[in-house]
């Protein structure tokens, strides 16, 4: 193991060894299971927690009965370090053997036997190889490939290894024989037998089917979590299981050969530029009798592969047409001889090489995006003319996965005999196996529960409670020999069984409570989360399979772009809420947006809400989520909203530099996207990343913005503490969020962001009216006018107006706000002519007349209804919208009545606010609820409010002369709001 | 080669060797527009001082600065106004600048003189919105009687406001504001225009029941062809006679006796050979400054991101004529022109949502066509004659080569109104010059042919024709709509 080259994280620790968070002695205690047969104190129990042993409900259908024979009779040997006890040791051989038989017998009536085979594939053995080094399988589990391998394909790398001998280190049985541990398990990673994954061993173990039902939920078979849940999709299961299970595909050179050739069929938009589609499994296989393209399903987005052998009769210089919509490639032994690439309609393309007689590799790709769909094969042999190729000259090998082999037919007497033995021999205090019968219940076995009641039931082998155990004079399970009962475990390293020894000794420190930390730190040792997170110093990425640690290259971020990120003071960094989805939630589904780091390839594992249990508590408690003193956010106003997106933008600190915007991708590297960032993340750990990056121990490439207490941005007075709340405040704004300055996508191409001066766009507008004015302002308060109805129809806050719909293409979209925080003006004319106050409010055609603009660009709206002309001006105020409202008309319109305010709820004892410290009246009961302020030139003056259907604050117009012209009554109103 | 040599001899002594192009004659000056301004230009008009008003159909206006320098390298884009609903089109009249908005006729103005506008004023707004992206409304142009003429497209698709009246037509707008529907039967006119003369035209692009691209005559109480939005000429606004029920799959010189209302174009632009999207136009008030051409009129095409010549005639109290290849290859598609004080034509436009052949690459553009001073040599004029046509070159002729019936092609052709999209050319027929005869100036040859068809579009070619110096026709082809003949 060359290890020199190894980063700074490889130290684990400081005496350079693998630090482990859990005495050896207890954790075997666990991972061994004593439990089972041993009876537990109560107050030790929850450190010995048994790491439950696999559901054998199917297991007939999933393990191969040889291995299975193998596997009971020498577990300790087929598997080092095997938690699985020897249940022989005081047997004959024969005496082995036969019940060995009969238990296979029995095992093999659970579950269905899947008789046929299944196709092997070898893009679908590809894609399991990716799977594999990938989404995070090699974090616990041996790499399959080197590094450099992964570079060629499996046939490629076939053809270089035609000389070895693939049962090297196997012997007759197939057992494995002593290897050094160093080559098994990866220096520092828990020695967990699973770990060891070697392919002619698990061809052996599993057939297909069973081992990919057992990825795509491995919860369900290993309820412990040891194996978790990798979210992996039916498909990329077989793939995977596919791949693993490689061995079991009959070696081409000793296939059968059939005539024709084999097809692999793929739907999806494939690269049109070659016949590689890595990444893209095929959904169907088969053999066809040429290039037969009427295998397809369907006419669109698909694509074939036909691969076999070509018989070549005579040597010389051959020629090869292919004629496709869209394009294809004829590949022979692996060179490229014909490339008809790219999307086109009929087209034909040719090419020549000079080959030997004889068998040679065929391989023919083509694929359809859309329209008509063709492929034409010709072949022209020296000094003919092209033609077709003669079915004779195309052959090809069916490889196959075996189907499951069963265990013949043994008679329901042999059945029974095995059921028998897995009650007798104590399998049934581990392994479910879904069989009814008090005999079969784990519970009705086990003396290990800490449950008094049980106490002194122990069945088995009148195994002593755990108490009761001598180290100084050890026994059975507890010695080197195979003296004791007939099952007990073998401690195949003596280091172990001292461990336990010593562990026993002082059983009674096991009672003793432990801190937060220290059962997070067994937590995460028991679901390896080390082998992916660091945390305080532990565990991470081992150097030695680091590399395969991957992500989007295009992410440019280094190590933060393709490791886990570290969990050290993950409490007290994440929300509750957040964590507890990120632990029990499948983030790995189809919506990718649900992953805060979809550029890693690794996928965060699911281990089952029982095995993740209080983890989310313990962290906050250990991290010190709850403590006092923690730093809160301020409340958001619209002005530290605005201070914020400016800091977000380019002019500003420039997040968008690294972080993507929604959907809209950051402007170089990429990083963890700003949307949900507030969700997740708690104030004083985002405070402390911002401030002083290096202190959060997340080894990243976050810049630290402010030096000497001092923000390049000249916003807020150059104050750190206050951009920070600034940042923060804009965040929570979520999908209301103004796209910052700078982003470059045709979302944002679009956005209208007020500056300096108000924004004027007419619009389309989904509810109002297809002529609809907006205009934005830069105070981040923004309204509605319909010009159709003329009226004041909503304002609000945040975002303006995004005018993709309106301004691209043909546009024509019916646009809306896209804000939340918006406040709705009554419907209907802005003032009517009543006879009472409380009339119902008539349906008059007010008329839009234009508007005139100030010097700073602000609008005042101009309508009129019979001679009376009314200038509305709405305008930003206290975060809430002020109008100031002027009338004239030629003489004093009797009756007329401002409508300022309705809300469709209102109670019949509703009464009208007084006005608070603020001259507002606070409607703090209603929907929406707002503060609000009318003004004449007497100044304050109060709406008659009517109630019944809903409230409505209303106002009569008291006119006043002012000067002659032609409408020289005026009335004047000012209506403040804030909602 | 000595037919080259002269030629090449008279035109300067760049061109030596090489067919004379559209750039030897006139020129293209993009105006160059910063990156950040998308300008898809719908309409231009003049402020009072001469630089260019420009709208966009983001609904933004800009003032042009330095537009005239050449080259142009300090053009300088200032906001007038903004928030304006896609107005297609830009008329000044004193310190107004009118423009129909999607949902009103209004007008604008700058009062305090910094370039930007203060007032906007709701003129008209008589006719609804349905909110159908494609209910365009173009113009304004100033009718004889102080009225402002527009023209409403018709919708395609959803209307989530609710289908409206008044689209398909052309509509005067009183000064105070009263709406008066003219002509129905429009389908997508993105022209509309005022004549020297008085009377206005418009150009409507081929689709459905418009069998090809037209410039036509906007005679009030017409029917041009589309029944969509006939159904309002029952409203008591529609001053006129209904048209009628429309019949489907006629030919277009059959029409009007079925439909007394049915107005025959006065040019139409067959299909790719002219263009396929004809928009905005000017008749050429130059007197001279633009070439050879004064009094005709220039008419863009969207599509082809050219410019196509036309001339009219008022044949039997209907205006009609030719049209030619004029200037291709411009930076956009082309949607509005403007003469500019200078006599150079300048015009702006965008393909957003439909195609164009432009050549700047960026969707958009803006651009002056300026005359090089050297003369063309071109089809003048083709006018139709009771037995024939009399075409006039804009220089002397060679007659060897210009009295020779085989250095012409003539044929003629004709469209059918019908419901789908489009028409073929149908009735199709070769024509025989029996005569070419040279006029006393010296530049002009009347054909005597056999086989004129009233209603029908005559294709002519003169490939073989050559000027006096020997220079071929620099568009050899012309297309009438001789939509009556004339009478002996």
């Amino acid at each position: 193991m060359a290890l020199a080259s190894e980063p700074a994280r490889a130290l684990q620790s400081d005496s350079g060894d693998f630090h482990e968070p859990l005495p050896r002695g207890e954790r075997l205690l666990s991972e061994f299971h004593c439990s089972a047969c041993h009876t537990v104190p109560a107050a030790v129990f929850p450190r010995v927690l048994p790491i439950e042993a696999p559901d054998l409900i199917a297991v007939g259908g999933r393990l191969r009965p040889d291995h299975l024979r193998k596997f009971l009779a020498h577990p300790d040997k087929l598997h080092p370090r095997n938690r699985m006890p020897n249940l022989f040791t005081a047997f004959s051989e024969e005496e082995r053997d036969l019940a060995v038989g009969e238990l296979i017998a029995f095992l093999g009536t659970l579950g269905e036997h899947p008789s046929e085979g299944t196709p092997a594939l070898v893009g679908e053995l590809e894609r399991g190889r990716q799977l594999f080094h990938g989404v995070g399988c090699v974090a616990c589990h041996r790499p399959q490939d080197d590094l450099y391998d992964l570079d060629w394909t499996l046939l490629e790398l076939l053809a270089e290894d035609a000389g070895e001998d693939p049962e090297a280190g196997v012997d007759e049985s197939g057992v494995l024989q002593a290897v050094d541990d160093e080559i098994l398990l990866r220096p520092g990673t828990l020695p967990h037998p699973d770990l060891v994954i070697d392919p002619t061993w698990l061809a052996g173990k599993y057939n297909v089917a069973g081992l990919a039902a057992f990825l795509e939920d491995p919860l369900a078979v290993r309820p412990a979590g040891n194996m978790p849940d990798l979210g992996l999709s039916g498909e990329e299961a077989m793939a995977l299981a596919k791949y693993l299970l490689r061995e079991q595909v009959m070696p081409l050179d000793e296939g059968e050969s059939s005539p024709g050739l084999r097809y692999e069929y793929f739907e999806a938009r494939l690269d049109a530029g070659n016949p590689d589609w890595p990444g893209v499994g095929p959904v169907a296989a088969g053999s066809a009798p040429d290039f037969d393209i009427s295998v397809r399903k369907r006419n669109d987005d698909f694509g074939l592969r036909f691969s076999g052998t070509l018989e070549i009769p005579e040597a010389g210089h051959w020629s090869f047409a292919l004629t496709s919509d869209d394009g294809s490639w004829l590949e022979l032994d692996g060179q490229m001889v014909v490339d008809n690439g790219g999307v086109h309609g009929s087209r034909r393309v040719t090419g020549g090489v000079d080959l030997k007689a004889g068998a040679h590799s065929i391989r023919v790709s083509m694929f359809e995006h859309g329209g008509g769909e063709e492929l034409k094969v010709q072949w022209q042999a020296p000094g003919a003319e092209f033609g077709p190729i003669p079915a004779e000259a195309l052959s090809h090998i069916a490889l196959r996965f075996p189907g499951s082999e069963g265990t013949g037919d043994p008679t329901p007497e042999v059945i029974a005999a095995g059921r028998a033995r897995f009650v007798d021999l104590g399998c049934v205090a581990c392994h479910d196996t879904g069989v009814t019968g008090v005999d079969m219940s784990r519970d009705s076995f086990r003396s290990g529960l800490p449950d008094p009641s049980l106490e002194g039931q122990a069945r088995h082998g009148d195994a002593p409670a755990l108490v009761d155990l001598d180290p100084g004079q050890p026994s059975g399970c507890l010695t080197a020999t195979t003296d004791g009962g007939p099952t007990r475990i073998v401690f195949d390293e003596p280091a172990d069984r001292t461990a336990v020894l010593e562990t026993l000794a002082s059983l009674a420190d096991l009672a003793t409570p432990l801190s937060s930390s220290d059962q997070v730190a067994r937590r995460m040792q028991r679901l390896n989360c080390y082998a992916c997170h660091r945390r305080s110093e532990i565990g991470g990425p081992h150097p030695d399979g680091a590399d395969y640690f991957a992500g989007d290259e295009n992410a440019e971020l280094g190590d933060e772009g393709r490791f886990p990120p570290p969990l050290t003071g993950v409490g007290s960094k994440l929300n509750g809420s957040w964590l507890q989805s990120v632990l029990l939630e499948d983030l790995n589904g189809p919506s990718p947006g649900a992953r805060v780091r979809p550029y890693l390839e690794t996928r965060m594992p699911y281990f089952g809400s029982g095995n993740v249990g209080d983890l989310v508590d313990l962290l906050r408690d250990a991290d010190g989520a709850e403590v006092a003193g923690r730093a809160q956010p301020l409340a958001a106003s619209p002005s530290l909203i605005q201070a914020g997106h400016k800091l977000a933008g380019i002019g500003g600190l420039g997040c968008i530099q690294c972080h993507p915007f929604g959907g809209v991708p950051s402007l170089g590297v990429t990083s963890v996207n700003l949307f949900g960032m507030t969700e997740h993340l708690q104030y004083d750990w985002f405070r402390q990343l911002l401030l002083d990056p290096t202190s959060t121990g997340m080894d990243t490439r976050m810049p630290a913005f402010w030096l000497d207490g001092e923000s390049p941005v000249d916003v807020l007075d150059k104050d750190p503490e206050r951009q920070v709340e600034a940042l923060w405040a804009f965040l929570t704004e979520g999908d209301n969020m103004m796209p910052p300055r700078g982003l470059n996508s045709p979302e944002v191409a679009y956005e209208l962001i007020p500056d300096d001066r108000p924004l004027c766009v007419g619009v389309f507008m989904k509810d109002v009216s297809p002529r609809t004015l907006a205009v934005g302002f830069p105070e981040w308060v923004h309204y509605a006018y319909d010009m159709q109805a003329a009226r004041l129809d909503s304002s609000w806050r945040g975002r303006f107006f995004n005018t993709r719909g309106t301004w691209q293409g043909r546009a024509g979209a019916l646009e809306s706000p896209p804000s939340a925080d918006t406040l709705d003006w009554p419907e209907g004319a802005p003032l009517a002519a009543l006879e009472g106050l409380g009339d119902p409010w008539p349906d008059l055609a007010w008329a839009f007349g234009g508007r005139r603009m100030d010097s700073q660009g602000q609008p005042t709206l101009l309508s009129s209804w019979k001679g009376i002309r009314l200038e509305d001006q709405p305008m930003p105020w206290e975060g809430g919208l002020a109008r100031e409202l002027q009338l004239s008309a030629a003489y004093p319109v009797p009756d007329l009545v401002l409508r300022v305010f309705h809300w469709d709820e209102g109670g019949e004892d509703w009464t009208m606010p007084a006005p608070e410290e603020d001259g507002l009246r606070h409607f703090k009961t209603m929907d929406p609820p707002l503060q609000l302020r009318v003004q004449d030139a007497t100044g304050d003056v109060t709406p008659t409010a009517l109630v019944g259907r809903g409230v409505e604050l209303r106002l009569p117009v008291h006119w006043e002369r002012e000067g002659r012209g032609a409408r020289p009554w005026k009335s004047h109103f000012r209506v403040e709001v804030i909602w | 080669m000595n037919v080259i040599l002269l030629s090449a001899l008279t035109l300067g002594s760049g061109l030596i060797g090489q067919d004379p192009t559209e750039d030897d004659y006139y020129r293209i000056v993009p105006l160059p527009i910063p990156e950040a301004l998308v300008l898809e230009v719908s309409g231009i008009t003049l402020l009072e001082d001469g630089r260019p008003l420009v709208c966009n159909r983001r609904g933004e206006v800009f003032v042009v600065e330095n537009a005239y320098d050449d080259p142009a390298e300090h053009v300088l884009f200032h906001k007038f106004a903004e928030g304006l609903q896609e107005p297609l089109g830009l008329l000044r009249q004193g310190d107004w600048i009118y423009l129909a908005q999607r949902g009103e006729l209004t007008r604008m103005r700058d009062v305090d003189g910094d370039d930007r506008a203060d007032e906007f004023e709701t003129i008209c707004d008589t006719w609804r919105v349905s909110g159908n992206y494609h209910e365009y409304n173009f113009g304004p142009t100033l009718g004889p009687e102080g009225n402002f003429w527009i023209t409403t497209n018709k919708p395609f698709g959803d209307q989530p406001f609710g289908a409206v009246p008044w689209r398909g037509f052309a509509m005067r707008i009183t000064p105070e504001g009263e709406m008066i529907p003219t002509v129905c039967g429009l389908r997508s006119p993105s022209g509309v225009q005022a004549s020297p003369w008085g009377d206005v035209f418009y150009t409507d692009n081929q689709g459905e029941w418009c069998g090809a691209s037209k410039l036509s005559w906007l005679k009030p109480g017409s029917f041009q062809g589309h029944p969509h939005g006939i159904g309002s000429c029952e409203q008591d606004l529609w001053p006129y006679e209904h048209p009628g029920e429309i019949p489907n799959r006629v030919l277009m010189p059959e029409v009007s006796k079925q439909v007394p209302s049915f107005q025959m174009p006065s040019v139409w632009f067959p299909r790719d050979k002219m263009g396929r999207a004809p928009a905005g136009f000017v008749w050429d008030t130059t007197e001279g400054a633009f070439g050879p051409f004064a009094g005709q009129v220039f008419v863009t095409d969207q599509y082809e991101a050219s410019v196509m010549r036309v001339s009219l005639e008022k044949v039997q109290g209907h205006w009609q004529g030719a049209c030619y290849p004029f200037r291709r290859r411009l930076g956009t598609g082309a949607l509005r022109l403007q003469w500019a004080p200078d006599g150079s034509l300048i015009m702006g436009g965008t393909d957003r949502g439909w195609p164009s052949l432009g050549t700047n690459g960026r969707g958009f553009g803006l651009e002056r066509v300026v005359w090089t001073g050297e003369m063309p040599f071109e089809l003048l004029e083709m006018s139709a004659r009771p037995q024939g046509f009399h075409l006039t070159f804009t220089e002397a002729v060679d007659p060897e080569s210009a009295l020779d019936p085989e250095s012409y092609d003539l044929s003629s052709f004709t469209y059918i109104l019908h419901s789908t999209y489009g028409s073929p050319e149908v009735e199709n027929e070769t024509l025989s010059i029996t005569s070419c005869t040279l006029g006393d100036d010296g530049r002009s040859v009347e054909l005597m042919v056999e086989g004129l068809r009233a209603g029908w579009l005559h294709e002519l070619h003169l490939d073989g024709v050559r000027s006096a110096s020997g220079a071929p026709v620099l568009h050899p082809r012309a297309y009438y709509t001789l939509a009556f003949r004339p009478e002996d």
